[in-house]
């Protein structure tokens, strides 16, 4: 598993989802509402110890699991 | 006098001071939405409100009751299907409503959202109970973040925020905390109301505190620990923790800053003219801002309001000191992030879901979400399969956050579900 994958699942672990393909859909696959998301970003950005751009975070750009590993490894 | 009638008159109050952040001033405003109102040329009919943001959403509302129509907010936020069953079935109602200021569409049971029907009357008397505490002034700016679908954001910030004078602003950025925070500073933002849900991911992001003077929390349990860790946080942030309900237009009760910390735990005193009783354990209310009923549901409303008393489905006390104490629900209705969640609902979709013998949705307190949903079912079906199942057909914030499969569910001895993990 790649360092963004680990903090990824960590994250999602912690939130519940407790296993994710990277094809899966945040909201549809893993039963994440945008509630949810709230957490996942701030528990990402603390694990990062960074915060993500505002033009990183468009909601129609962040749609699957894949999509939340490519933003975490932008950061890494 | 209607809403729009006494909402005009405060308002122009204070014509010269700046309503929006743009520098639109209170007689500007008026004048605005007065002429958008004349769009609408019917009178006292139900009016679906939509808005692709919340400044447009506050706005299209404000036209609608300057138009003497009924405000029937709606949103896709809480679901697509939700917001085209609430416009199919509005639209069928040609019917007038002269005493209606708003139709509050809220979760229910039974697979029906229910409509909160409130008098231009419930609303005034609300905003004259709001003034008997909150102290907001025309130097306020107050940043509405959250959607204008539930009555405490109409009532309690951007009403309550235009009759007194303040500057109103809205965030309309995604809905993450350092954002938010980021734009509170560049805003110079002086009142935010939220969750404790949001509050604590604030907290979260900003450990040194946030620069705002008045914070009014609201919409689920405040726990101790948190209401001292945001005192802590900011010594210089007066903090409210109020109750209400939609029923009730909707404050019911407030916790002032100088109790905030001494009776953390409370959500304060009964405002001025709400009569309370307790009946086995539950709250009921009594006041001008009881709603009118639910719409078309006569059998509801004649089971939740009772010569004039309310019943609110929370279990509730109040100390030798009159500070009143919300311990839990009656129904199973779970809150998460300050949303209504009804485990019927949920129930109901997943056992349509084949292989599903039998199930139960219950809520498991939380420190990221108040509560968080969790559904347990006993059947062939994949954790995944359901999953994927329930993702389609429920709305987003109804989805659970653990599903389990299990051999089997408790059940008490007359067969009923026991709704605990």
């Amino acid at each position: 598993m790649s360092k963004a994958e680990e903090i990824l699942t960590n994250v999602l672990t912690d939130l519940g989802v407790e296993s994710a393909n990277r094809a899966d859909r945040i909201k549809e696959d893993c039963g994440l509402d945008s509630l949810s998301l709230v957490s996942v970003i701030v528990r990402l950005e603390e694990a990062l110890g960074k915060e993500f751009d505002d033009s990183d975070l468009d909601p129609a750009e962040l749609i699957t699991v894949g999509d939340l590993i490519a933003l975490t490894e932008k950061y890494l | 006098m209607t809403l729009w009638e006494y909402l005009k008159g405060r308002m122009l109050e204070h014509s010269r001071r700046v309503a929006l952040e743009d520098g639109t001033t209170y007689g500007e405003l008026v004048d605005y939405i007065e002429e958008r109102a004349k769009k609408h040329t019917e009178r006292n009919r139900l009016v679906c409100v939509s808005g692709k943001s919340k400044t447009a959403h506050a706005i299209e509302i404000l036209s609608v009751l300057a138009s003497e129509n009924v405000a029937v907010p709606v949103d896709d936020c809480y679901g697509v299907e939700r917001k085209q069953e609430v416009e199919t079935t509005i639209a069928q109602d040609k019917k007038q409503y002269p005493e209606l200021a708003f139709i509050m569409f809220t979760s229910g049971t039974g697979g029906k959202p229910k409509g909160v029907m409130l008098s231009h009357e419930n609303i005034i008397q609300n905003l004259k109970m709001l003034e008997t505490y909150f102290a907001l002034l025309p130097d306020d700016k107050i940043l509405i973040a959250r959607p204008l679908m539930h009555i405490a954001v109409i009532v309690g910030e951007l009403l309550y925020g235009l009759i007194r004078g303040a500057t109103i602003q809205f965030y309309e950025k995604p809905f993450l905390p350092q954002k938010l925070k980021r734009e509170m500073e560049e805003k110079n933002t002086t009142v935010v109301c939220g969750t404790p849900t949001l509050f604590r991911n604030l907290l979260r992001v900003s450990a040194c505190g946030f620069p705002l003077k008045k914070c009014v929390i609201s919409g689920e349990r405040l726990f101790p620990a948190l209401a001292s860790a945001l005192s802590a946080a900011n010594p210089q942030t007066e903090f409210y923790n109020v109750y209400g309900l939609t029923e009730h237009s909707p404050r019911v009760s407030a916790l002032l800053p100088k109790d905030f910390a001494r009776k953390a735990g409370s959500v304060g005193k009964l405002l001025a003219g709400v009569q309370t009783k307790i009946e086995n354990g539950e709250l009921l209310v009594k006041s001008p801002c009881v709603m009118v009923g639910y719409y078309t549901d006569a059998a509801r409303t004649n089971a939740k309001i009772k010569n004039g008393w309310l019943y609110t489905g929370d279990v509730a006390h109040t100390d030798r000191n009159g500070y009143l104490y919300i311990d839990g629900r009656k129904d199973n209705m779970i809150i998460r992030s300050g949303l209504n969640v009804y485990p019927e609902e949920i129930e109901e979709v997943a056992s349509a879901c084949a292989g599903v013998e039998n199930c139960v949705a219950y809520g498991e307190e939380d420190d990221i979400e108040g509560n968080k949903i969790v559904l347990k079912y006993c059947g062939e079906v994949s954790e995944q399969t359901l999953r994927k199942f329930l993702s389609g057909k429920l709305a987003p914030h109804l989805m659970p956050r653990a599903i389990k499969n299990v051999n089997a569910l408790p059940a008490t001895p007359s067969g009923k579900k026991v709704r605990k993990c």
